[in-house]
């Protein structure tokens, strides 16, 4: 409660300090003010946003995005999702069916071809070249570090076989490598056959100096995975990386670069603290957790940017953030939604709200066929007043009396606050219109008759009967899960007196261990777009083994696989839109039917900017500020 | 002396080695499952971890003793193993954040402990006179505010308003100076790399930013050590050798300088002790308010995030540390009481 009245205080004080049209700051260096943590420069390493930020002003992909701008003056949302829109980046043309470039061969496969810019130069002085593109790929894959992002690069490249590299040299060569732990212990000659017959023919450079990816069934989302924003596709300098001591693309020897550290120490890859791009900013200086500083590349072959510096503090404190935010010192600072009236109205800060967003976080799984080991969340683990049973949440009914126990409009009104928030009903985010069916006959709204009638119809009215006892869960810290539970715990108590719920807060580390062990009978955890397309959704939040799916029990694995895989799968196998379209719409609506998870809503995207901040591109695909067309002026 | 100090060194490493053992015990309440948490802190890496092979490697769910020896076999060799949560080796992380921490408690420590001193003893001396109540005052509202509260008012009025004590190390020139080659960076304590540049602007800027830090630090510290000067001032004030020493006929000035004030001193250097022992084992709210990237900072999210690592690389530190600042401050009986011979 101090601290409230502290950061009043500060809010009248930074008012009365301030007036408009001050003097802009350090005209030619743009100051950030966030709090993540960046992890690594290596991009096929990097699979979290703060790192991907970086690399994404540093280093460029083949293809890139259309971007709309929000600034002081205006907010244009011309942006696109759609891949015919991608833009040729590092290629000279986005490969298409009718420019020749992609090509469908009778037996399914399909080829992308990418003409490659020439006269483009990287930050340490080389030339790219389409070996260079052939290498950053093949690289990629064969490093495929534990919990990293090579999925998104083997998964339509080996035509949806494999997730991972091992189960792709098991396969290839017939022996268990005990999930890639073995991989390191390859001869030279199993290591050559596996490169030669599995890897190599997947990305080649044509005699023309095009370079060529090969697929061998179609992937409608493949180009949306190789574009700007996915570090997973920031095309690398080859001979520089084996300067650093990087794989030399030798046949033979990849096994010593795979899986560096086990996947869980970054800085046993060679990149991890040095990047060499063709960006319009190079690396100026990287302190890990404190600050990186980026400097313009005046060689850049588009125009060079306009701003000289961009230094991007980590600074984790709120009042430090708001002061120096609030004084000019900082011109684009991260603010978390509930502090967002602090800034909202001051003089010479803009807020940007009701921006699109791509993300399915918060939502909330039930989990049929709970872990009842050791598991203290489900008091007596019985069919009684004090506990619940491992198949309390198997019932459709139940879990649809949750569902119509959740106040959404409160939630947004009350919670999501002045950020503002949408609806939401299935795994397919809203940002993917073409795939989205707003048919409000799909969304759960909170009415408590309803869900005293499904409660009633639980478990043939065991439930309503016998009443329960369990624990939700929160993980310490974020308040919004916090009163996801407890908004639940107040309407389904309010149903019947036999009905208790428990909600409790712990650490990171300890809802971490009760999802993975199966033990929450619900739980909260939220997904990000790698890539702007609804199968990245799909997949772990519907698939038999998804991220997310896969944990919620062997009753809602059984249906996923029955009902749910098929319809994935099938989507995956046209790139005709239309048609993958209806598939998705179709989820959606069994997905209502079936009710497997609480679709919470979602807040909306939003921008904190000082005045003079011109030129911020938007595409709520981006990982960051892309700094190329940011400059500082009052128009 | 010599033999003493050399006996007190030797239990340095059981102190250590007691702490690590501890933590160790501490950590197995926790489940493998628990203490791989810190690699997987964001959601979409969990889609490709294999949380079973992960266990394995890292000997997760081996008998506790295996676990010991595996860090101490690494340890001996020199490997203190990577922080995730400070995205860097654990020596890298020591290596970044100690200085900072070090600089905040060198330009600290002076003012808590002479400051203190000397509050505790003209309070004393000045014994329920204005100036003693005035210092009391003082002294009470800075134990009463916690160091967020002092730390937040003193940055919104010398920063929000006046703007003369930005957070941050320093400016962006002087940060530009210090990253540029031309500026070497001895020991990574900025001031004292400035000066040994020979360069007064980034030694100014670096003032600049040290100011309400250490200043917060002070007022919220003091307070102990004052009550403890002034009530030891009293004691001795008290005594027959004071009085003795007045019917002598020795000015005040003596009396107070070397017959009480040095008496009185034996414990205020005990908590003296303590405090710079505690300042320099990083200060987690100060650092964070005023956006130093400290070891408190990185200790306080290595302990949320359970970077065990991270954990034990602070504890040997810390265990390190404290048995040195005890040290000192036993050193320091044996010089300012005679009767205490180190032996």
């Amino acid at each position: 409660m101090k601290r409230i009245w502290l950061l009043s205080l500060a809010l009248v004080l930074v008012l009365s300090a301030f007036a408009l049209g001050q003097e802009i700051a350090n005209p030619d260096t743009i100051v950030r003010i966030e709090y993540g943590t960046i992890n690594t420069l290596d991009p096929a390493y990097s699979y979290d946003t703060s790192s991907g930020a970086v690399i994404f002003n540093i280093m460029e992909n083949l293809i890139m995005w259309p971007a709309g701008v929000v600034d002081a003056d205006e907010t244009d949302l011309s942006y696109s999702l759609a891949t015919a829109d991608l833009l040729p980046m590092l290629a000279t043309v986005t490969p298409s069916v009718d420019n020749g470039l992609i090509v469908t061969y009778p037996d399914g496969s399909l080829i992308y071809q990418f003409p490659i810019r020439k006269g483009v130069k990287f930050h340490e002085g080389g030339s790219l070249t389409p070996e260079d593109v052939e290498y950053t790929f093949e690289r990629g894959m064969l490093q495929d570090r534990d919990g990293g992002p090579q999925w998104m690069l083997i998964e339509p490249l080996s035509g949806s076989k494999y997730g991972r590299l091992y189960q792709w040299v098991n396969d290839v060569l017939g022996i268990d490598t005990k999930k890639g732990t073995l991989i390191e212990d390859l001869t030279p000659e199993q290591q050559t056959k596996f490169y030669n017959e599995a890897i190599d023919p997947l990305v080649e450079v044509t005699t023309t100096g095009d370079v060529v990816f090969h697929l061998a069934a179609p992937y409608p989302p493949f180009l949306t995975i190789l574009a700007h924003a996915g570090n997973w596709g920031a095309i690398l300098d080859k001979e520089w990386v084996i300067e650093q001591g990087g794989w030399d693309g030798a046949a033979d020897n990849w096994a010593a670069w795979y899986n560096p550290g086990g996947g869980q120490a970054a800085e046993a890859s060679e990149l991890y603290d040095v990047i060499n791009g063709t960006g319009p900013y190079m690396l100026g200086h990287w302190d890990p957790g404190v600050e990186v500083v980026y400097e313009r590349f005046d060689g850049y072959w588009r125009e060079p940017a306009a701003i000289k510096t961009v230094v991007n503090k980590k600074i984790q404190e709120w009042s430090a953030r708001l002061l120096l935010f609030g004084r000019g010192d900082a011109d684009i600072c991260s603010v978390d939604p509930q502090y967002l009236p602090q800034v909202m109205g001051q003089p010479g800060i803009v807020t940007t709200l009701n921006l699109p967003t791509l993300g399915l976080n918060p939502a909330g799984f039930f989990t049929s066929d709970l872990a009842m080991e050791g598991n203290d969340l489900v008091g007596s683990g019985k069919w009684a007043e004090d506990g619940i049973p491992s198949e309390f949440f198997n019932d459709v009914h139940l879990r649809k009396a949750f569902a119509y126990s959740f106040e959404y409009e409160t939630y947004i009104d009350e919670v999501l606050g002045v950020a503002g928030g949408y609806r939401t009903h299935g795994p397919v985010p809203k940002a993917f219109g073409w795939a989205y069916d707003d048919d409000p006959a799909i969304y759960y709204s909170f009415d408590i008759e309803k869900a005293t009638a499904e409660m009633k119809l639980a478990h043939d009215g065991k439930v309503w009967e016998t009443g329960f006892t369990f624990t939700l869960l929160y993980n310490e810290g974020n308040q919004g899960r916090k009163v996801i539970a407890e908004i639940l715990e107040k309407n389904i108590e309010s149903m019947n007196p036999k009905f208790h719920i428990d909600v409790r807060g712990v650490p990171w580390a300890s809802y971490l261990d009760r999802m993975v062990t199966e033990q929450m009978p619900l739980f909260v955890i939220g997904w990000l777009a790698d890539f702007p397309d609804p199968h990245n959704f799909v997949i772990p939040f519907a698939n038999s083994t998804g991220t997310f799916s896969g944990w919620q029990g062997k009753t809602l694995v059984a249906m996923f696989a029955e009902k749910y895989d098929p319809l994935i799968s099938a989507a995956m196998a046209t790139s005709v839109q239309a048609e993958r379209a209806v598939i998705y719409k179709q989820i959606e609506h069994i997905s209502y039917d079936d009710c497997y998870d609480l679709w919470l809503p979602q807040v909306n995207g939003y921008r904190v900017q000082r005045d003079w901040v011109q030129g911020y591109a938007f595409n709520p695909i981006f990982p960051d500020v892309y700094y190329y067309s940011v400059y500082k002026a009052y128009e | 002396m010599l033999a003493y100090i050399i006996r007190r060194l030797l239990i340095l490493p059981v102190v250590v080695l007691g702490c690590i053992i501890l933590v160790f015990a501490v950590m197995q309440l926790l489940s493998p499952y628990e203490r791989l948490s810190i690699y997987c802190s964001n959601p979409a890496e969990l889609k490709n971890i294999d949380f079973d092979v992960l266990i394995e490697r890292y000997g997760l769910n081996d008998p506790i003793y295996s676990q010991f020896a595996d860090w101490f076999w690494k340890v001996m060799h020199g490997e203190l193993g990577w922080s995730q949560s400070a995205a860097r080796p654990v020596m890298g992380a020591f290596m970044r954040f100690m200085p900072v921490s070090a600089e905040l408690a060198l330009w600290s420590a002076l003012p808590i402990i002479l400051g203190g001193i000397w509050l505790g003893s003209l309070s004393a001396v000045k014994h329920n006179k204005p100036i003693d109540h005035i210092t009391r005052i003082f002294a009470i509202t800075g134990w009463s505010l916690p160091t967020f509260v002092a730390g937040l008012l003193g940055l919104f009025l010398f920063y929000g308003i006046l703007g003369w004590f930005p957070p941050g190390q320093l400016g962006l020139g002087a940060s530009a100076i210090v990253r540029s080659s031309q500026f070497v960076s001895y020991t990574g304590i900025i001031t004292l790399d400035a000066v040994l540049n020979w360069n007064w602007y980034v030694f100014g800027d670096a003032v600049r930013h040290l100011f309400l830090p250490v200043f917060t630090l002070a007022y919220v510290s003091w307070a102990m050590l004052l009550r403890v000067m002034r009530a030891s001032m009293l004691e001795t004030l008290r005594q027959d050798y004071v009085t003795t020493a007045r019917a002598k006929g020795l000015e005040e000035r003596v009396v107070i300088k070397k017959h009480a004030r040095r008496n009185a001193l034996i414990p205020a250097v005990t908590i003296a002790g303590v405090t710079v022992a505690f300042l320099f084992n990083g200060l987690v709210i100060t650092e964070t308010i005023f956006d130093f990237h400290g070891l408190g900072r990185w200790a306080a999210r290595a302990a949320q995030t359970f970077d065990l690592p991270a954990l034990l690389g602070y504890l040997l530190f810390n265990g390190v540390l404290i048995v040195f600042a005890n040290l000192i401050v036993d050193v320091m009986y044996a010089y300012i009481d005679p009767r205490v011979r180190l032996e």
